[in-house]
């Protein structure tokens, strides 16, 4: 009789490791997906939680071999929207219904493809920008801080730090294109 | 391009992302909001750049928290330390001068941040920026607008948000005034505007260049002389003592423009924006050091075959080998230490018994010059020489070596030791290395001349030196008779002649300019290091 392995890998928590390693997997794409429907807003940290805790829960809803990511984002959907219905919330920088659903159906067709590809071009752009710069960038983009924040603890005016943000960012993003260009040209 | 307007005025897509990024920190006024997500709804593009923008914003938080959670998020440093002692003192300062330092405050305050630009370079480049007088420092990624850019060696490029690049060639020198109008001190600075591209102006001491829809490059020269060379549209040159202006289209020549605003034609530069995309994405590797020094001609060798040696600069024309050579010998490798080559890196062997052991037409676009050049290759050579050889030779086709026709070679003398000799058919030069070289190993070898000074490096060290002024007039040598391995074509090597060489070559490459002495050092270091290091922010 062949030796039984010490636990059992049936059929449901090999599909379960999947869903895991899906939603780890698309963790990025789901935060710029949040995060473009939320501008500025804190509870994207949140908003990915619920979003992660309503795919598990439905987990047995998913069909092996469709399309997760967009399946994830239709999730994501339907929080943010309960997020901008609920009477209580402060409607500043809400988008408006028809905009939101206009970005999500462009974020699902788009897809944030290559996102990690970009992640890791980030870390090496970020790398090569001067101390002082690379330290207001991140710090901006701590949960809570803003540009404010930043203003009062440096001594400058809001907009001053913003204009340094814009400049430092600009920099970043022409970093990212050119080495994903680069890239293109590779393949 | 689409244009939109946010708050009564103009709004490009480049303007969009300011605008998003003002949105997403609350900074934007309500009818502005309004203007935003108005074209927002209507503009699949706009859209398509706000996602971009909150897929960045998305990365940047997920950085901040990985680096804050290894506790390797960068403290908010001296230098923005030092402005807030600044600004603490001018509140100081006002609680004794009220008005004034409030003054002081609001013009503070309120002054606009400095444009910048962000900058790449070329693996094994090495610069220096000083902003605003304070002192250099190497490795910076951007360029200030008051700030001045010191390239010691290799290719750095800016590009502007018009699309505007410049192209700053090693050993250079430039300040930024302003980021459309910088100033030549000396070197090269090549610029291709951009579509968006507004008014760019390049000015040197003596004469100043105003772009007109173009691709061209200004080289300051140590002598005073600037040179022009136009690939694209036109540009017009001003002289402001004369007050001579003159507009300048592509052509087959460059131009050297005399203190009176003449032009004067001279041989046309590479134009270094068709390898510029290969050039910045190459390896930290020996040849991309070389590359980034804007040589005229480079010989790799690792795909000459018998009757074709592959030129790297683009548009320059390819070498010859002859019959007797092995083209398929190794090279330098990682596994002899040097580190800068692949493991297949291949040379040539010349077996140096006839007339056939020579590589030659190692040419250039605008061929050799007696003023002013360099030459760099690597050599190997047993110990058992005898006689003269010579290494690689540029002159007349019936010079055998050592004058009197005009030539210069680097060659080995009976004992081994490396040598240069220069003969302008005036006066002549004869530079010795004092080690022999004939151990088997392979060495690099650079010389560099010009009006001041000859001299010869060996493995990355000056070996000689000689600053007689040479003032003859120019010669341009070009053709078959630059070469390796043999003298002169017309003649077969007799006695007093220098003999052919015998050993292995790699690496053959030309420059119409002097290298320096730091230039020579990065090369040698790129060979020997895996991944060579310039100097990181003190």
């Amino acid at each position: 009789m062949p030796k039984q392995p010490p636990f059992r890998m049936d059929s449901a928590s090999s599909r379960d490791d999947e869903i895991v390693q899906l939603i780890i997997k698309h963790q990025s794409a789901l935060r710029a997906f949040l995060v473009s429907l939320m501008p500025g807003r804190p509870d994207v940290e949140d908003l990915m939680q619920e979003t992660s805790m309503v795919i598990w829960q439905k987990r047995a809803q998913f069909e092996a071999g469709t399309d997760f990511k967009a399946w994830m984002f239709s999730v994501a959907r339907f929080r943010v929207m309960a997020y901008w219905r609920d009477e209580k919330r402060s409607k500043e920088s809400a988008l408006p219904e028809k905009l939101l659903n206009q970005l999500a159906d462009q974020a699902v067709e788009d897809g944030f493809e290559g996102i990690d590809q970009r992640y890791q071009f980030l870390g090496e752009c970020i790398q090569a920008l001067r101390p002082e710069d690379r330290g207001l960038l991140l710090r901006r983009h701590l949960a809570g801080v803003t540009a404010g924040d930043l203003a009062h603890e440096l001594g400058r005016t809001n907009n001053s730090v913003r204009v340094s943000l814009h400049r430092i960012r600009a920099i970043v993003r022409h970093c990212i294109n050119r080495r994903a260009s680069t890239m293109e040209g590779l393949t | 391009m689409s244009e939109w307007k946010i708050d009564g005025r103009e709004v490009s897509p480049t303007s969009l992302w300011r605008v998003i990024e003002d949105f997403e920190n609350g900074a934007l006024s309500l009818e502005g909001q309004e203007e935003l997500l108005r074209i927002l709804e209507e503009s699949h593009q706009a859209r398509a750049i706000y996602l971009k923008h909150f897929e960045l914003t998305a990365l940047l938080q997920i950085k901040a928290a990985t680096q804050a959670e290894e506790g390797t998020l960068p403290v908010l440093n001296d230098r923005l330390l030092q402005r807030k002692i600044l600004r603490l003192s001018v509140l100081a300062a006002a609680a004794v001068i009220a008005l004034l330092a409030g003054f002081a405050a609001f013009v503070g305050l309120n002054s606009p941040e400095p444009r910048s630009v962000a900058l790449t370079a070329s693996q094994g480049s090495a610069w220096t920026i000083s902003e605003n007088g304070d002192d250099p420092k190497p490795s910076l990624q951007a360029v200030e607008e008051g700030s001045t850019l010191h390239v010691s060696s290799g290719t750095v490029v800016l590009e502007l948000e018009s699309g505007t690049r410049f192209v700053v060639q090693g050993p250079a020198k430039v300040r930024f005034p302003k980021l459309e109008t910088p100033v030549l001190e000396h070197g090269w600075l090549w610029t291709d505007t951009g579509a968006e591209a507004g008014e760019l102006k390049i000015t040197t001491d003596t004469h100043w260049f105003r772009d007109i829809g173009t691709r061209f490059g200004v080289r300051a020269r140590d002598d005073q002389q600037v040179e022009l060379h136009v690939f694209e549209g036109m540009v017009e040159v001003g002289t402001p003592t004369t007050g001579k202006k003159s507009k300048v289209l592509p052509g087959k020549t460059g131009f050297v423009i005399a203190a009176d605003g003449e032009l004067v034609d001279t041989a046309l530069a590479v134009d270094p924006f068709p390898g510029l995309p290969d050039l910045l994405q190459a390896q930290p590797r020996y040849a991309t050091t070389v590359m980034g020094q804007a040589p005229s001609g480079y010989w790799r060798l690792d795909e000459a075959v018998v009757g074709n040696m592959t030129n790297q600069v683009p548009g320059a024309p390819a070498g010859m080998c002859a019959t007797s050579v092995d083209p398929r010998a190794a090279g330098m490798r990682p596994a002899s230490g040097f580190y800068g080559f692949e493991e297949g890196n291949r040379g040539a062997y010349l077996p140096g018994e006839d007339s056939q052991s020579v590589l030659y037409q190692l040419d250039s676009t605008a061929g050799v010059s007696l003023e002013e050049g360099s030459v760099a290759f690597w050599f190997r050579r047993a110990p058992d020489i005898e006689t003269t050889e010579v290494l690689w030779y540029a002159g007349v086709p019936d010079g055998g070596g050592l004058g009197p026709q005009i030539e210069m070679h680097a060659f080995l003398s009976e004992s081994g030791n490396l040598q240069f000799f220069i003969e302008d058919g005036e006066q002549d030069v004869l530079l010795s290395s004092s080690q022999n070289s004939t151990d088997n190993q392979w060495h690099h070898v650079v010389v560099s001349w010009r009006r001041a000074a000859v001299e010869l490096y060996l493995d990355g060290q000056l070996a000689a030196r000689d600053q007689s002024d040479r003032t003859k007039r120019d010669s341009h040598l070009t053709g078959t008779n630059i070469r390796f391995g043999k003298t002169g074509s017309g003649r077969a090597p007799g006695p007093g002649d220098l003999g052919y060489f015998r050993g292995w070559v790699d690496e053959i490459a030309l420059w119409s300019r002097a290298l320096t002495e730091t230039e020579v050092d990065l090369q040698f270091r790129s060979a020997r290091t895996q991944a060579l290091r310039v100097p990181e922010e003190e």
